[in-house]
């Protein structure tokens, strides 16, 4: 008595049920029996296929008898099904002659849960299919032909075949070899056979006949057929047997030789040609110690002719397994990603620490053309816990640490290493013109500094990318600069400040990355002589890594060529409060640039601090004249490590503050309360830093009550500026010009001595 | 309708009646007959085959007139009708065997009224050969289909070899002509009695044949069993086979035996219904291109409860899965209450399609999802309660 698993009970009830609401389509020719394979059973069924019929695919006849071979483990093994006889040999899709190949992928497209059910469905999608003649419609990619591997080696195919082969009839040539391994070959080039030349090729190498027609759709097992089949298609046996003498004599005693067989058969994508379809034949040393001595004999060697005659009609047909990567074929299963836009692409990579080592194999794995790397540290013990070395690495220069490791991945990436030290040069290490893109992940913000200094004399065209994580590691900070942005990294992080203050004050993520001083601890890995760093895994760092590679990616695809853009993203774990929003975003474009005139500083002005302006010009007009003067408090930040001065706000005059034609006096009243706000506001990143007022019809130089005010501001007040900014906007009445000026306390004395002569200026 | 080479075959119900046109216009030959009052009445699918012989036949002194009729075996199923065709159609020659009137010698009101008056007007026809000593003209020839021992029968006795035929024989000529190169018929059965091959069920009595338009069987012909169940086609494709005459097995057009039975291919051992997949393989080798099996019945049922009479579901089934042209049915395909028209064209013989199947509805589709179960919520109320 026949037992059956659970699961092939389920299978027969699911069929009968299936038979019986069938009306005779569907019909159990005899009760289930057991099969060779151990625990498998067999199930005889005919199906009524006259309806599929319709003379442009599979010749059914009205029914048709199938088998399914049903796994003990069914439904989690997918039942095997089978024509009962071999009519459709040669048929795409139909396997060793009578094998229904359902699945493209079984494992996406069969559902245990709907067992049979899902199973007869796909049947009948099949054989409707199969009888309109469109299991390959021209619209699709195409099945490849099938070859059973009987010999261990494999073929990694690299190279596309040569072109054209479809208008000039056969390709005759060698197929040009690496061996990775004994049983491994990387097949990475192709020679015509009239381009050989005489000179040893220095690499392995093996026959290779592409057809110009399809072949069969299963490729002979016996040597015999094989002939015949290539004979068929128009390769004379004459020509194939010179070439296996030929080839006998190329390798060394011991060793195969092989064959490599191509015909188009194989398709891409929805109308694209026809590309061929590789098989390789491999061929035993005793084959070709015989074929040699029909060479030195001339034919001549009996024993070996009749050899080489048995082995030709007996033989059977070693296949190799072809592992296939020819881009000409080969779908890349990053296709359409974010990351895929890296394909062919030239990266400089700053800092291969944790970020940086993640970050530098994806970029490696995109296709990405070439990569540098630049990082001046060495491969420390602690790190191993989350960067990408090796306890071998301890000791060595990352860069070259970590070069090591993505050359052993075997892309086609050059990959270079530089361990100079980015706080002293940076991008200006670089030709710009020989990269697509810059990845900062130093998080360094000496690196910054130098990058924004560099930035001055030299702008950058190509993007960056410059990312870090805050202090537990539970968020993420991505800044991008576009191509026309004209400042750097440090100047988007001010820019983008103010915004996230402006917008997102209070926001757990601003609070991360903009922590208040007293609550920020400082975190040493060996406390009192190493560098703070922050406390994070493998985990983090990788998920940080990878999120915001994507997003910097995502980011270069939608910014205008101007702008730039700050993120920070929330890991989806993190204990922040604010859960509901896990990323906050901002984009911008540069503020105006102006130049100070005394110092020769930069001058960037918002455009929110023009409006301010404008709207007090229009006020002022309005209430009394534009012939009036007017002006106001300035808000920014002096930075004189860059010698940039940041207009970001400015007010209106204080209420106590009187105007007329000619003058204008800045009053007082409000400005503490009002400076403290915009201090607060800013996370102390803007501040009082001068003062502006207008010239109505005149130009905007400082007048000699204008510097009396400069030495009232520096000199003559209980807690005097070190430095203030003057802002006269010239003929404010009609072509308005800004002029800044940069009063400093300890120069003002000169100035003043110099005042009679010069006019206050020098 | 006789004006080309062609197969016609009737639909008569569950019952056989085929028409071989040898000749356009000229010489027509009928296997077996089956006209019932009823098919004169248009309501039925059932063919007035005596209508249409009448009145298509070509005309001989103002007659229709039927080249040669042969009778695979007695049942009314296979002979209904006669007694008029005799009356509306002058017929030049009758085929038979006399075996298959033996089991009735001793009750010859076990005949039905046709097959009395085809025994009648047979014997009528074997007595006026032998008293020809050859040819007995138009209206009296027939063709007797036997063994040799038949002709030691006093009835028999001095009957011309020249309308004699044993099974492995061929016959080349209908009606006294001599039809060489236009048409051929094997004799494949009935068996001998009382021999090794007698297999001694009625059915098996029946004369069975291989009918070529043409001379060369290779090209495959029609097969005809008459009533043969499984052992007697085969035996006689084992003896056939076993004589070196394959050729005269090939088919491009199958007559399903006794209508479409399933005891062709099933056979009941201790109990059980055994399917005989050896004489579906044998059928299958012999089959010729696109084949078709043709069952002359009624309307095919998706399934048969046990001890139904043929058409049977199963045997339908199985023929479909062999038929490389396909199976029809006189009541499923073709026109209504039309025969199906088998054309010969030199070695063809084609199916002139009157029905194409376009069918976009998958049964199988639906009986997946049928069997899958509706997930809807109920269409209509159910009530629960707690009285019994």
């Amino acid at each position: 008595m026949l037992e059956l698993s659970q699961g092939q009970q389920l299978a027969l009830r699911q069929l009968n049920d299936i038979v019986a609401n069938s009306n005779g389509v569907l019909e159990v020719l005899e009760p289930a029996t057991e099969s060779k394979s151990k625990g498998f059973i067999w199930i005889r069924l005919s199906l009524e296929t006259k309806n599929y019929r319709t003379g442009n695919g599979l010749a059914f006849r009205d029914r048709e008898r199938i088998s399914l071979h049903l796994h003990p483990d069914f439904p989690f093994k997918k039942p095997d099904i089978y024509f009962t006889h071999t009519r459709f040999i040669g048929t795409p899709h139909v396997q060793w002659g009578n094998s229904i190949c359902l699945y493209q992928s079984s494992e996406m497209e069969y559902d245990p849960s709907d067992g049979m059910f899902g199973f007869f469905d796909r049947v009948e999608q099949w054989v409707r299919a199969a009888g309109k003649g469109e299991l390959d419609p021209d619209d699709a990619p195409l099945h490849p032909p099938v070859a059973y591997t009987t010999s261990s080696s494999r073929f990694v195919v690299r190279a596309d075949t040569p072109t054209g082969i479809a208008d000039n009839g056969i390709w005759i040539g060698r197929a040009d070899l690496r061996k990775i391994r004994d049983d491994r070959f990387d097949l990475i080039g192709w020679t015509n056979l009239d381009d050989w030349g005489d000179a040893d090729p220095g690499h392995p190498i093996a026959a290779a006949i592409l057809f110009d027609k399809p072949l069969a759709t299963e490729f002979p097992t016996k040597v015999n057929d094989l002939f015949k089949l290539v004979e068929n298609e128009g390769l004379s046996f004459g020509l194939l047997y010179s070439l296996l003498k030929l080839f006998s004599l190329v390798g060394s005693e011991e060793e195969h030789a092989y064959f490599v067989l191509g015909a188009p058969m194989r398709r891409k994508a929805a109308g694209e040609p026809l590309r061929p379809h590789l098989t390789v034949w491999e061929i035993g040393p005793d084959t070709l110690k015989t074929l040699r001595a029909m060479v030195r004999s001339k034919g001549e060697d009996e024993a070996a002719r009749d050899e080489l005659v048995k082995w030709m009609v007996e033989a059977e047909v070693r296949w190799c397994s072809v592992l296939e990567d020819r881009p000409e074929i080969v779908i890349r299963r990053d296709g359409g990603t974010l990351l895929a836009s890296l394909s062919g692409k030239r990266v400089v990579l700053l800092g291969c620490g944790a970020l940086g080592s993640a970050v530098a194999e994806m970029v490696l794995r995109s296709g990405a053309a070439k990569l540098r790397l630049v990082d001046c540290g060495i491969v420390k013990p602690g790190i191993l816990a989350r960067q990408r070395y090796a306890d071998s690495d301890i000791g060595s220069a990352k860069v070259n640490a970590l070069q090591v490791h993505l050359q052993v991945i075997g892309l086609e990436c050059v990959v270079t290493a530089d361990n100079g030290n980015l706080a002293n040069q940076a991008l200006s290490r670089f030709d710009f013109k020989e990269w697509d893109l810059v990845i900062d992940a130093t998080a360094s913000a000496s690196v910054t500094h130098r990058i924004e200094e560099e930035l001055k004399a030299q702008n950058l065209p190509i993007p960056m990318l410059s990312m870090s994580v805050s202090a537990a590691a539970e968020c993420g900070s991505l800044l991008v600069k576009m191509p026309q942005y004209s400042w750097g990294l440090h100047h988007i992080a001010r820019q983008a400040k103010l915004e996230a203050f402006a917008k997102d004050t209070g926001h757990s993520l601003v609070k991360a990355f903009w922590p208040e001083r007293e609550t920020v601890k400082v975190f040493q890995p060996e406390p009192g002589c190493s560098a703070p760093t922050f406390i994070g895994s493998a985990a983090d760092i990788d998920h940080h890594a990878a999120g915001l590679l994507n997003l910097g990616l995502s980011r270069i695809e939608s910014l205008a060529l101007d702008a730039a853009s700050l993120d920070l993203v929330a890991a989806p774990w993190s204990r922040l409060d604010d859960s509901k929003r896990h990323r906050l975003s901002y984009t911008f474009k540069g503020y105006a640039r102006h130049n100070e005139q005394r110092h020769c500083y930069a001058v960037l002005r918002s455009d929110v601090a023009a409006l301010d302006m404008t709207a007090e010009l229009k006020r002022i007009t309005r209430t009394r004249s534009n012939k009036i003067e007017t002006g106001g408090l300035i808000f920014g930040e002096i930075d004189d490590a860059h010698r940039v001065i940041w207009v970001d706000s400015v007010s209106g005059p204080p209420p106590d503050s009187t105007a007329s034609e000619t003058q204008f006096l800045c009053g007082t009243a409000g400005t503490k309360e009002f400076n403290a706000f915009k201090v607060a506001a800013s996370g102390k990143s803007s501040r009082f830093i001068g003062i502006w007022h207008t010239h109505p019809i005149s130009r905007g130089r400082p007048s000699q009550d204008d510097l009396h005010a400069m030495l009232a501001l520096l000199h003559f007040q209980e807690f005097p500026p070190r430095q203030v900014v003057m802002l006269i906007v010239g003929y404010a009445a009609t072509r308005r010009e800004e002029n800044y000026y940069l009063y400093r306390r300890n120069e003002f004395v000169l100035i003043a001595q110099h005042e009679e002569e010069d006019g206050g200026q020098q | 309708m006789f004006d080309e080479k062609c197969v016609y075959f009737w639909p008569v119900g569950t019952g056989d009646s085929t028409t071989f046109v040898v000749r356009p216009n000229e010489v027509v030959f009928q296997v077996d007959l089956r006209h019932s009052q009823k098919s004169e009445d248009e309501e039925t699918d059932c063919a007035p085959v005596i209508d249409y012989l009448e009145e298509h036949l070509p005309k001989v002194d103002g007659m229709p007139y039927l080249s040669a009729f042969a009778i695979t075996h007695p049942d009314k199923d296979h002979i209904q009708g006669f007694e008029e065709l005799l009356e509306r159609v002058t017929v030049g020659e009758l085929w038979f065997s006399p075996r298959i009137f033996r089991e009735h010698d001793d009750d010859p009101g076990s005949l039905g009224d046709d097959a009395m008056a085809f025994r009648d007007e047979a014997h009528r026809r074997v007595t006026a050969t032998v008293k020809a000593g050859g040819d007995p003209g138009v209206g009296n020839r027939v063709r007797l289909v036997g063994w040799d021992d038949l002709l030691d029968e006093e009835h028999y006795q001095g009957f011309p070899l020249e309308f004699f035929s044993v099974p492995g024989d061929v016959v080349e000529s209908l009606d006294g002509d001599d039809l060489s190169g236009e048409f051929r018929a094997f004799i494949h059965g009935p068996f001998k009695q009382g021999s090794d091959e007698d297999v001694g069920d009625r059915n098996d009595t029946s004369l069975a044949m291989q009918v070529v338009l043409g001379d060369d069987p290779s090209v495959g012909g029609v097969l005809l069993f008459g009533d043969h169940k499984y052992p007697g086609i085969r035996k006689i494709f084992d003896v056939t086979k076993a004589h070196g005459k394959e050729a005269n097995l090939l088919w491009q057009v199958l007559l399903a035996p006794h209508h479409c039975s399933k005891s062709v291919m099933y056979q009941d051992e201790d109990g059980k219904e055994v399917l005989k997949q050896d004489i579906l393989d044998d059928l299958g080798a012999y089959q010729v291109g696109a084949g078709y099996v043709v069952a002359s019945a009624n309307s095919i049922p998706a399934s048969n409860k046990d001890g139904d009479n043929p058409p049977h579901a199963k045997a339908k089934a199985r023929y479909q899965e062999l038929a490389t042209g396909g199976f029809v049915c006189t009541h499923d395909d073709g026109g209504y209450a039309e025969p199906l028209k088998f054309a010969v064209d030199g070695a063809d013989i084609e199916y002139a399609e009157t029905k194409s199947v376009e069918n976009e509805t998958s049964a199988l589709a639906a009986a997946v999802s049928a069997a899958r179960g509706s997930d809807a919520t109920p269409s209509t109320k159910v009530g629960f309660g707690c009285s019994s």
